[in-house]
């Protein structure tokens, strides 16, 4: 331990002044890819720690004690670190699958990305250029030390990068930032700041000391490049071969003892789904959606991005049926809009239904009504709601993938879960009395009947104030939308309709027409 | 050598505003034709009633028993008749009931309310019996959170309380009813505070006063002048200093726990109201039925401190001290913690510390976090609110959990001073809802796990 001083000197050297990242732009892929959350950004920072000291470790010693001594190192340096980095990385990825599996979907690609990450193979080259395998420049543990402390050093200046990285990406995450920056092109700007701040810190260290002096580097190559020419192309073959045979055996064993067992079933769902894993279907992404399925059965439609097409597949692995025509939409029941449903008071603070709810149960009269902030076209991950100028919220059917996010979003639980063959729907929810509803909304139900008298097949009912049609029976015949006099009662396939025409790409005038036409398509029923 | 008050880290300075009320002393408020008792007079569960419409009730007389542990008994504010119960918007903006009382104008007591006890039967109370009395009279913490005051009273074991605070902060701008009850009835909240100390078991007593209400705090140190383990301490003015955790922190020294409540801290914080409402109640056997309210803002032409029967609606007292034209705002409570009224038909409850009438029109459109950390800075709870108001913006709300937000206590410090105008207090709120929910939500789903198949569970 005589050179403490440059040890720690060489730790923040490679942590600050040459950071992998910010200076040496070394990574940059796994950097950019997984620093969108600040948990999965310190594990992802862990793994390369890991892999980057154990490389390091692994590498100088096979350099030292293998390679130099063969005369080797000139052309074979680069295919035995890759070949070691690609073993280990193979290794933390059994590991962090067998011991945190959140962690393991959360990294995704960019685990099997370090294999290939010129960081990992930076700090192998880095030691071997420093010389610190070098027996005439450093001792046997000295230059171990040394190689040591870079790997682990590079790992953690990978892992401050990373997580001031998330961090700032998560805090700008939903900030209101052009949308052309979006992604990448922010990132970027924010890691070319943030190494334009690590330049800071160049002048932390003299330059002496941390890199051997470039004549010394010239002579080193030079001394190592003569033996090399000697020809010892069958030694390197064997080198490699061993290597590899060795590395194979020790996977194979690592493989076994941290073997995850996964039902082949599961396996074959997540092929089937698209991985985007939004969350659409209610879980926490593809795979456990797929786990779900599985374990318990249900419902095999719920993938919005996959459609048809996965449902159908997802349907074959399970060996149950499913029907593409059955397809489910969600609905909003309430039609009271600004002018028909008045609020009861202004409200000026957060733009979200959920906060406005809190307050006196929302600045609308109706309690049961719309309040019309847009809590669900906010969450809505297809962006298949859409805020009217009418002050409600406007399901397109189309984009509709039936998750339910809109369901749990609403504070007046007013979206329904329809059958989009089942078009009459009610578009009411107050269980309130004719007369209260009367004073509060001018379109809600006000349990006149009418609609019952309507219906040849018994089909609707008024329960507790509020029409409810039985779908067994309705045979979407439509009496009871023209029988209501308060116009609750919508037939949606002439909404339907009215919206194809109007997203028609041909119809120039359709956009400028919008609010007018989605007035009219109330209007229609 | 400098002096300096005790106080709390954080903290804001807002305008006092309190000139215009200050000097009025506490008056009657007019009797109103109708009285709305609402049923959710305090936190906690809403209170049965006990009486039937058309039924004659006497002043004091109980109409409304507690609806669960944490929930009190209401009385009649007055004699009259019961013309109804039902439906009446409630000033925290709950669904409630109220029990509708036509005032006969006798204010006839009923048979043992308002009979003084002897001293002697007084200090023969036992702890329990003090508690039991408490109980009685329905009284709730009058600062405005309206807490049951006997469940305060009654902690358990081993959580044992040895300093009893007395609330004489009064830290929200324009309310002025607790120092009018400073000045007025001095010998009740001390009377009421040797009650309290005796009830928890408590060595000392501690009357807390912000110091720009010195003659308040004078007044106060005359009555507790040699009464052993009774003082009368000023405060630095600052916003929230009223707040308990806030007050323990100045006058002990010592921190709530996060999660905690103040007996984790050996201390028990109650308002100044409440204590001259626990003499009343055990001195005097009044059960609460009226109480000190603020009614003042410059929307206000007469501010007063007027002294209100439980159910008096707004609207009829707004009309005795006169509204200004250009009123905009209607506030129930003070204006940093209050909350804004869309009807001034709700009712006076025992919370109610002041009714606000502003003309400052709503906050402009807020903008982006502009990371200048005042609110960092202000915050009294030690939390960063610029982290929280960032996941309410960005709806992370399960976030926030991992951010301590439910230690928040919505003091309004952060949003009050922030440049950006960022309403974080309301987003915090929400947040604390939704974390909320989402318990209620995982609590079912686990309960419906272990249910047996096919048994749903209720």
């Amino acid at each position: 331990m005589d050179n403490l001083v440059e040890y720690l000197r060489l730790f923040f050297s490679v942590v600050f002044v040459a950071n992998f990242v910010l200076a040496q732009f070394l990574g940059l892929c796994p950097f950019l890819g997984v620093s969108k959350k600040q948990s999965s950004a310190v594990g992802m920072g862990f793994a390369v720690i890991f892999v980057m000291a154990l490389a390091a470790v692994v590498c100088h010693l096979l350099l030292r004690h293998v390679l130099l001594p063969m005369g080797l190192e000139g052309f074979l340096q680069i295919s035995v670190f890759i070949l070691v980095i690609a073993s280990l990385v193979q290794f933390v990825e059994m590991v962090i699958k067998k011991t945190s599996p959140a962690l393991y979907t959360a990294l995704g690609i960019y685990l099997p990305l370090i294999t290939t990450n010129c960081a990992v193979m930076g700090v192998a080259a880095l030691n071997a250029s420093n010389g610190f395998a070098d027996p005439a420049k450093f001792g046997a543990v000295d230059g171990l030390l040394r190689a040591t402390v870079q790997g682990v050093g590079g790992g953690v200046g990978f892992l401050l990068g990373m997580y001031l990285m998330s961090a700032i990406r998560e805090d700008l995450d939903g900030a209101p930032y052009p949308k052309s920056l979006k992604g990448f092109p922010l990132a970027f700007v924010i890691t070319a700041s943030m190494a334009l701040a690590f330049l800071g810190f160049s002048g932390m260290f003299s330059p002496e000391g941390s890199a051997p002096a470039p004549a010394a580097k010239a002579a080193a190559a030079a001394a190592a490049a003569e033996p090399t020419m000697a020809g010892l192309a069958g030694w390197g073959g064997g080198v490699l071969a061993v290597l590899g045979a060795v590395l194979g055996l020790l996977l194979y064993i690592a493989s076994r003892v941290f073997a995850v067992k996964t039902d082949p079933k599961v396996e074959r769902i997540l092929a089937a789904l698209p991985g985007a894993n939004c969350g659409g279907c209610g879980y926490a992404g593809c795979a456990a959606y797929a786990e779900m399925l599985v374990k318990t059965g249900g419902d095999v439609s719920l993938c919005g991005p996959g459609g048809a097409a996965a449902a159908r597949q997802i349907a074959e692995v399970l060996g149950v049926s499913f029907d593409a025509s059955d397809r489910r939409v969600s609905t909003l029941a309430c039609r009271g809009t600004c002018d028909y449903a008045p609020a009861k008071h202004d409200y000026t603070g957060v733009a979200d239904c959920r906060a406005a709810a809190l307050i006196h149960g929302g600045p609308k009269a109706c309690r049961f009504g719309c309040l019309g902030l847009g809590s669900c076209a906010a969450v809505c991950p297809f962006g298949a709601i859409a805020m009217g100028a009418d002050g409600l919220p406007h399901v397109i059917e189309e984009l509709c993938t039936a998750c339910g996010k809109c369901v749990t979003a609403c504070p007046r639980d007013l979206f329904r879960i329809a059958g989009e063959k089942q078009t009459v729907r009610v578009a009411c929810a107050s269980h309130d009395a004719g007369k209260e509803t009367n004073r509060v909304c001018k379109t809600g139900c006000i349990a006149c009947r009418r609609c019952e008298k309507s219906c040849k097949f018994e089909a609707i009912k008024v329960v507790d104030n509020l029409a409810v049609i039985d779908y067994a029976k309705c045979k979407n015949c439509g009496a009871c939308v023209k029988a209501c006099p308060r116009g609750i009662i919508v037939n949606f396939r002439a909404a339907r309709k009215a919206r194809r025409e109007r997203l028609a790409p041909k119809d120039p005038a359709g956009g400028a027409a919008k609010p007018a036409a989605k007035r009219e398509e109330a209007a229609v029923s | 050598m400098s002096f300096r008050l005790p106080t709390f880290p954080g903290g804001v300075h807002p305008p006092d505003c309190k000139a215009p009320s200050a000097g009025c002393p506490v008056a009657a408020a007019p009797m109103p034709e109708k009285l709305a008792v609402t049923l959710a007079q305090g936190l906690g569960a809403p209170s049965r009633p006990v009486v039937a419409v058309g039924d004659r009730v006497l002043r004091g007389q109980l109409i409304a028993e507690p609806g669960g542990f944490v929930s009190a008994a209401i009385h009649a504010p007055t004699s009259g008749k019961v013309e109804a119960i039902g439906d009446c918007p409630h000033p925290a903006g709950v669904k409630a009931h109220a029990i509708y009382i036509v005032p006969d104008g006798a204010d006839e007591w009923a048979p043992g309310a308002n009979v003084p006890a002897s001293a002697e039967a007084v200090a023969a109370l036992k702890p329990k019996e003090i508690v039991e009395k408490v109980k009685a009279a329905g009284l709730v913490g009058m600062g405005g959170a309206a807490f049951p005051t006997h469940v305060k009273l009654s902690p358990p074991n081993d959580k044992p309380i040895d300093t009893v605070i007395l609330n004489g902060c009064e830290c929200e701008p324009y309310l002025t009813s607790d120092y009018r009850m400073m000045l007025e009835h001095a010998p009740e909240i001390v009377a009421g505070l040797r009650l309290l100390v005796r009830a928890v078991g408590a060595v000392r007593g501690v009357i807390a006063v912000e110091a720009n209400k010195p003659d308040a705090c004078e007044r106060l140190l005359r009555e507790v002048r040699g009464i052993e383990g009774l003082s009368c301490r000023m405060v630095a003015v600052k916003y929230p200093q009223g707040a308990e955790k806030q007050l323990i922190k100045a006058i002990l020294g010592r921190e709530v726990p996060s999660g905690g409540l103040p007996m984790d801290a050996g201390a028990l914080v109650q308002n100044v109201g409440t204590a001259a409402a626990v003499s009343d109640a055990v001195c005097f056997n009044r059960p609460l039925t009226e109480r000190v309210v603020t009614i003042s803002g410059d929307g206000i032409e007469r501010p007063a401190n007027l002294l209100c029967r439980l159910g008096v609606s707004y609207r009829t007292l707004l009309a005795a001290q006169g509204v200004k034209p250009e009123a905009r705002r209607l506030i129930s409570g003070g204006p940093m913690m209050g909350l804004a009224q869309w009807t001034a038909d709700v009712p006076v409850t025992k919370g109610t510390s002041g009714i606000l009438v502003l003309t400052t029109p709503p906050p402009p459109d807020w903008t982006a976090c502009i990371n200048c950390g005042k609110c960092v800075e202000g915050c009294p709870a030690r939390l960063m609110p610029n982290r929280l108001s960032k996941l309410g913006e960005f709806r992370r709300f399960e976030d926030m959990a991992g951010r301590n937000v439910l230690d928040c206590i919505e003091c309004g410090v952060c949003t009050w001073q922030c440049p950006a105008k960022r309403p974080i207090v309301q987003w915090i709120r929400q947040g604390k809802n939704e974390l909320r929910l989402a318990k209620l939500k995982a609590e079912a789903a686990k309960k419906k796990a272990e249910a047996p198949e096919g048994v749903l569970p209720k």
